[in-house]
């Protein structure tokens, strides 16, 4: 798998202050597969996902993205990648059509078309504020943004937070899919292990700020024979989380 | 390119309905103040609005990094640089949109447009926007990062540490800011660019911060904190050393440094030493003026650490000095009040430097309020035994004793209106019984005024007039050596003229009569020489104009030797040089000194471009001595006259 990682993180640690929240983790995303980062609130998901991205520096250890140093070389390498934060980061004093516009001039590989279907399948109008958009539609938004660029590398950071029952079944077993019969890496967190135990190939699940798991699902599934939640349940239980 | 635009897109998007409204509403402010009456320039106005322009974008940089929200522009294809290059043309935008949409509005609204004019942009308008957008992300961006979740570990000794650390912070503070206060005030007062410097570094500093920490910390709050924090405390610390060298540098220069010896320069009562006020290499030229102690013999000097006109001044004998320590002024109410005495010294004739207690009304640096009071005392003068000091500040008078303490004081400023002209120190001599004769100008209620010299008893205050003259006018008056006599000189009136008269203050027993030595003359003036003569001269009569003449006079006014000096400038009589050899400028611009001798009135010689230094008031220098034998150029150069036909010595400057 090593020759094929789309993400490699080797030793990353993250500290705020004297606070460790991400230990020594390692792990490895191969091309084309979808990787599920689990954990409980405070884990350390959103750190992580965010040197993933080179959002972050590691206090110690890097993250390689296509092979290269990703803090060092972020604004390259995003040019190939799509991320979607927990809770939308685009600006509510703008319009979506301007945030669109934007984003069409940040990516030479954007797919105007798709990202305005996209849009009108949600009921998101392009004149609307973002600030006028509920959570929901922000969420939608936000990942009609991501995919516009058709990335080859998407972050999603507990992306269904927001959505509701319907559109979060849907968005794992429709829209994860296709991502990844496209041959879209796929990292996410999220806190909806139904949801993803079906899409996911790989599941990390962190737990006291380390990488306590990094298994193939099935595998794991096999060799336990318990369900991805019990066995989430079961590693994490009495693990405190930040909420 | 498109990248950078882009970004500069999203700003004007955002703010430009807001900011080109608010400069429409601008425009009108300069037509409706010119309908009430007055008048408000537009530049000032468009200065406002730019100012404004940089808060707003400055302000909307810096608050897209609060909850992580800066990921919107770090987690797409964007390096920092094209987001702070885009940031930065989104600000010339939205200036150029406020500009024009003030200018049009101002246009419209104007009903005299004759001046008119697009070109109303100067480098201050510039200066305007970019320190407002440069301060505002930097403010902005700390307060994004600064927000909620931000939690500082604490404990018992994090608390005990912070009144220690904010103890550090602050005193590091006030002695930077200090020191520059100081070195500005004494240095730069009239140079507007060490402030502007010191300023615009720290804009600059917190601009490079900014981009430092945005680029540093993309969406780490902690990182982007302590990124802003090490630079501005890298700034502070490169401040602190370019202040502290600059302090020391500037205002402590060598003898090497002096460029023109200025006024004023005058010689000590003991002959040997001068007292040189020079321009040097260093501060703005005019504010900064150095005194140096010039050994004439060997000309040694070495430079008086006093303040700006605080000193020197010295007794009539020239064994006691006093003058006010150049210690930082902006430390002197903490030291005060930390138990230090104040900065004025005393020299005594044994060569010991002691502080010198000031009177206790004096406002000498108790309190901040009293750093409005620098250079506050107007003169002092030590009697000649150097125990007795004669203070006198703001129509306050007080006699201070170095062995008993706060003698008296006289408040001249309770009688104003009976008080034409206080007491003036400059004029005043302490007598051999201890007492100060002065003198002063009084008015009655009809509005006659007399000059009247008073003796000052220092213990007890007590004032016994001496001599009362009518006069008219401002007059300015000469004791001799003794004070025994006053020379009074007038103010020169159209077509009258002034007088110089002499008056004998020995107690004549119906009072003084003043003996009229010069009457009708231009511009007079005279001097005591050494054996109690008087030299006058003036530049001729009210009726008989541009006929200069020297006289001199006996001990008692008798005329003794008349010398015409042809036509010209008002002569200047200047110091007796030489025993019974006094110089006057003359030539036709008063360009040339001659020595004239006081017995034939022969003139022994000229020399051309030089004067003497002023005269008149700190003590009196023997004739013959080196100090009596200084002479000034114009392009202030220092010497001494070796003898009468020696060629002059070069002091100052050394090169």
């Amino acid at each position: 798998m090593g020759d094929e990682a789309v993400v490699r993180v080797e030793n990353v640690s993250v500290r705020y202050n004297k606070q460790l929240v991400v230990d020594q983790v390692s792990l490895e995303v191969a091309r084309g597969s979808v990787y599920a980062l689990l954990g409980r609130n405070g884990a350390g998901k959103s750190s992580l996902m965010r040197c993933l991205l080179g959002l972050q520096k590691p206090t110690s250890g890097r993250v390689l993205v296509f092979g290269e140093d990703v803090w060092t070389h972020r604004a390259r390498l995003l040019a190939r990648a799509a991320y979607v934060p927990e809770t939308s980061d685009a600006p509510g004093t703008l319009r979506v059509r301007d945030v669109v516009a934007f984003h069409q001039s940040m990516y030479p590989t954007w797919d105007q078309a798709s990202v305005k279907a996209r849009l009108g399948r949600v009921g998101v109008s392009e004149a609307a504020m973002v600030s006028a958009l509920s959570k929901g539609q922000r969420a939608l938004f936000t990942l009609a943004l991501a995919l516009g660029s058709k990335p080859e590398l998407l972050v999603l950071d507990d992306p269904t937070l927001g959505l509701d029952v319907v559109a979060r079944n849907d968005f794992f077993s429709d829209f994860i899919g296709e991502l990844a019969d496209r041959g879209t890496t796929v990292i996410l967190t999220t806190h909806d292990l139904a949801g993803v135990e079906g899409i996911a190939d790989r599941v990390g699940i962190l737990q006291g700020s380390r990488l306590a798991l990094d298994e193939d699902v099935e595998q794991m599934k096999i060799d336990r024979g318990q369900s991805l939640e019990q066995i989430f349940t079961e590693l994490t239980r009495g693990a405190g989380g930040l909420s | 390119m498109s990248r950078i635009l882009a970004v500069a897109l999203l700003d004007v998007r955002r703010l430009a309905f807001g900011l080109v409204s608010g400069a429409l509403v601008a425009g009108l402010i300069p037509a409706l103040s010119s309908g009430l009456g007055s008048k408000i320039e537009i530049g000032a106005v468009v200065a406002v609005a730019f100012f404004v322009v940089g808060l707003a974008a400055g302000g909307t940089f810096g608050s897209d990094f609060s909850d992580g929200k800066s990921s919107f522009f770090f987690a797409r294809p964007l390096g920092a640089g094209v987001l702070i290059a885009g940031r930065f043309a989104a600000l010339l935008t939205l200036a150029a949109a406020a500009f024009f949409s003030f200018m049009a509005s101002s246009w419209i609204s104007s009903s005299d447009r004759s001046d008119w004019t697009l070109s109303v942009l100067t480098r201050f308008h510039a200066e305007a926007l970019l320190i407002a957008w440069a301060l505002s992300l930097f403010v902005s961006l700390a307060a994004a990062v600064r927000g909620r979740g931000v939690r500082v570990e604490g404990g018992f000794r994090a608390m005990a540490m912070i009144p220690v650390r904010l103890g550090l912070s602050m005193g590091a503070f006030l002695l930077v800011f200090g020191l520059f206060a100081d070195l500005v005030v004494r240095a730069y007062f009239n140079d507007s660019i060490p402030i502007r410097i010191f300023g615009l570094s720290w804009v600059a500093a917190s601009l490079v911060a900014s981009c430092v920490a945005i680029a540093g910390g993309r969406t780490e709050r902690g990182r982007i904190s302590r990124y802003q924090g090490r630079v501005m405390a890298a700034h502070f610390a490169l401040v602190s050393v370019v202040v502290v060298g600059a302090w020391i540098y500037v205002l402590h220069p060598g003898v090497d440094a002096i460029q023109r010896v200025q006024y004023p320069t005058w010689g000590s009562p003991d002959g040997r030493s001068a007292y040189v006020a020079a321009v040097v290499d260093r501060g703005d030229g005019r504010t900064f003026r150095p005194v140096y102690i010039l050994d004439i013999a060997s000309g040694e000097a070495r430079r008086l650490d006093a303040d700006a006109f605080q000193g020197p001044w010295m007794s009539a004998d020239g064994a006691t000095v006093t003058w006010s320590a150049a210690t930082p002024f902006f430390f002197r109410p903490l030291l005060r009040s930390l138990g230090g005495v104040t900065s004025y010294r005393v020299k005594t004739a044994s060569g010991e430097v002691s502080p010198l207690a000031m009177p206790s009304h004096l406002p000498d640096y108790r309190n901040v309020r009293d750093l409005a009071n620098i250079g506050v005392v107007d003169w002092i003068l030590p009697s000649p035994d150097g125990d007795v000091f004669a203070i006198q500040w703001d129509r306050q008078l007080a006699f201070m004793s170095r062995s008993r303490g706060e003698l008296s004081e006289i408040d001249e400023g309770k009688d104003r209106a009976g008080i034409a002209r206080g007491i003036n120190l400059a004029e005043a001599a302490f007598l051999p019984s201890g007492d100060l004769r002065a003198a002063r100008v009084l008015r009655d209620p009809a509005g006659a005024q007399t000059l009247t010299f008073i003796d000052i008893q220092p213990t007890s205050g007590s004032v016994k007039i001496v001599a009362s003259i009518p006069v008219e006018g401002p007059v300015r008056v000469q004791l001799d050596s003794k004070a025994a006599r006053a020379l009074l000189t007038s103010v020169t009136q159209p077509g009258i003229g002034a007088f110089v008269a002499l008056v004998a203050l020995s107690g004549e027993p119906d009072g003084p009569r003043p003996r009229t030595l010069l009457k009708d003359a231009l511009f007079p003036s005279a001097v005591f020489l050494a054996d109690g003569r008087i030299a006058g001269a003036s530049g001729g009569s009210a009726g008989a104009s541009n006929r200069r003449a020297l006289q001199i006079f006996s001990p008692s006014g008798e005329p003794l030797v008349d010398v015409p000096l042809g036509a010209g400038m008002p002569p200047r009589p200047g110091r007796e040089m030489f025993p019974g050899i006094i110089a006057v400028s003359t030539g036709s611009f008063n360009e040339e000194l001659s020595l004239i001798d006081v017995e034939s009135g022969a003139v022994v010689r000229r020399i051309p471009n030089v004067f003497t230094p002023p005269w008149g008031f700190r003590g009196t220098t023997p004739p013959g001595t080196p100090a009596a034998r200084l002479l000034q150029s114009g392009d202030g150069k220092l010497y001494e006259l070796p003898s009468v036909t020696a060629e002059p010595r070069l002091l100052l400057p050394r090169s």
